[in-house]
């Protein structure tokens, strides 16, 4: 795992291609080793697909496992015909629609019974931490609400930092309903957020 | 107030964004300037985005050391299993079953189905008993189509027509079994007469049955004679009545 965290880093920062191809390429090869390289650099970023998309953490942690399998296992016929992040977010929109159709009795989860790891630290927060943490809570909270169609296009565009097209080869439809759906979420969002503008 | 060019609706966001081209982005600010609608959800995206580009993004309970920790052997085992067994059948399945394989696959198997449906469906229909007289349809699938009525007019040798059977004679000593074969089941006119030659070996359809003949059309002339005739038949279908 050396580097694995700057690797990480630099690809929240940039994309870097040549990083993907080589590391592919060497997974292909048989060096298990880079694919914990590309499990930590892509690891933050499923989760919050997953987490958003399901919403619920010990399942997200699952899911997140079995995502990352298939990406091994499918990788060994990667042959670069789209970005590595778009496959891979694409396997974990697969798996996050398969989640959903089990219809698996739903979990009341942890965090509403215990709280939050944030709010179980003992420690005092500012005024202005707590403030932050408490819009944060409320946009998630409005983001949570939304239908999952509109939710994902969300999550992968402010979150992720697609474009257009990139998240239409990840939802396999056209960038015109990207744009339509992300429309359509933004003014949903505004609506339910209203009252928070003026802190925003 | 409802805005009067929906379709432009859907542009408000790449046009906050600035993905349009040139010619998009005039079209949205010049419908902008008198669409009050437009403007109001303008605003509303503008707010809305604000507020998407804080969306938190949520630390996973365990660091990503942790959870791949906890991978690890799955993609240990899957790598050394799939050492051992490189070419096996659900290998292969992974690695071809594409989906622009199976859907060329699937193409494939429906424009065979088509050709199927299409050449056989007289067989499926009702001419159940060509296969017994072992006859292939492809032979006879050349077999000009005809009437009763029209035979007279017909220039080509091979034919195929349908009618009822009638008067189905059998002689023993020149080993033909003959019948008339007419339109209508209660008329005797129109008719052809058909005859089975000893060498083949077909079923002699019952009387008033309904069948398609395949077989050889010619005039006979002699004495007594004046008819066209099916001779030899090389094929009988029946067919519903």
């Amino acid at each position: 795992m050396v580097g694995a965290s700057s690797a990480y880093r630099k690809f929240r920062e940039k994309p870097d291609p040549d990083w993907e191809r080589r590391t592919v390429l060497a997974i292909q090869g048989g060096e298990l080793e880079w694919f914990a390289t590309l499990y930590d650099a892509y690891y933050h970023r499923v989760y919050n697909q997953v987490l958003y998309s399901i919403g619920d953490e010990l399942q997200a942690q699952d899911l997140l496992q079995s995502i990352f399998l298939k990406v091994f296992r499918g990788l060994r016929y990667f042959r670069f015909e789209s970005s590595l992040s778009t496959w891979i977010y694409r396997i974990a929109r697969n798996e996050c629609q398969d989640f959903s159709r089990r219809k698996r009795p739903p979990l009341v989860p942890l965090e509403l019974i215990r709280g939050r790891n944030e709010e179980m630290d003992s420690r005092a927060l500012s005024e202005d931490q707590h403030a932050a943490q408490e819009r944060f809570g409320i946009i998630h909270r409005a983001v949570m609400q939304l239908p999952v169609k509109l939710r994902e296009v969300v999550v992968l565009r402010y979150l992720e930092d697609l474009s257009y097209e990139e998240i239409a080869n990840v939802l396999a439809c056209s960038s015109g309903t990207v744009a339509s759906r992300l429309s359509r979420a933004l003014e949903a969002l505004a609506k339910r957020l209203c009252p928070l503008r003026e802190s925003l | 107030m409802s805005c009067w060019r929906p379709g432009l609706r859907k542009k408000l966001l790449p046009y906050l964004d600035g993905v349009l081209t040139p010619p998009e982005h005039s079209s949205v600010e010049a419908h902008l300037l008198g669409c009050v609608s437009c403007r109001e959800a303008l605003w509303r995206i503008r707010m809305g985005r604000r507020m998407a580009q804080q969306i938190p993004r949520v630390s996973p309970p365990e660091t990503s050391e942790a959870a791949f920790r906890a991978l690890a052997p799955r993609v240990t085992a899957k790598a050394e299993d799939r050492s051992r067994r490189s070419w096996s059948w659900p290998d292969c399945l992974e690695r071809f079953a594409t989906p622009r394989v199976v859907l060329i696959l699937a193409a494939v198997i429906i424009v065979q189905l088509a050709f199927f449906a299409l050449f056989s469906r007289k067989v499926l229909l009702g001419e159940r008993s060509l296969s017994s007289n072992g006859i292939s349809y492809s032979y006879l699938h050349g077999f000009r189509s005809i009437s009763i009525q029209d035979i007279r007019l017909d220039i080509q040798p091979h034919i195929a027509t349908e009618g009822y059977v009638k008067d189905v004679h059998l002689n023993r000593s020149e080993g033909v079994i003959a019948f008339r074969l007419v339109s209508q089941p209660n008329a005797m006119k129109p008719f052809v007469v058909c005859e089975i030659l000893r060498p083949m070996q077909l079923t002699v359809p019952e009387d008033g049955s309904h069948v398609r003949v395949y077989g050889v059309s010619r005039y006979d002339a002699q004495r007594n004679h004046d008819w066209y005739e099916v001779n030899p038949v090389l094929g009988i279908a029946q067919l519903p009545r």
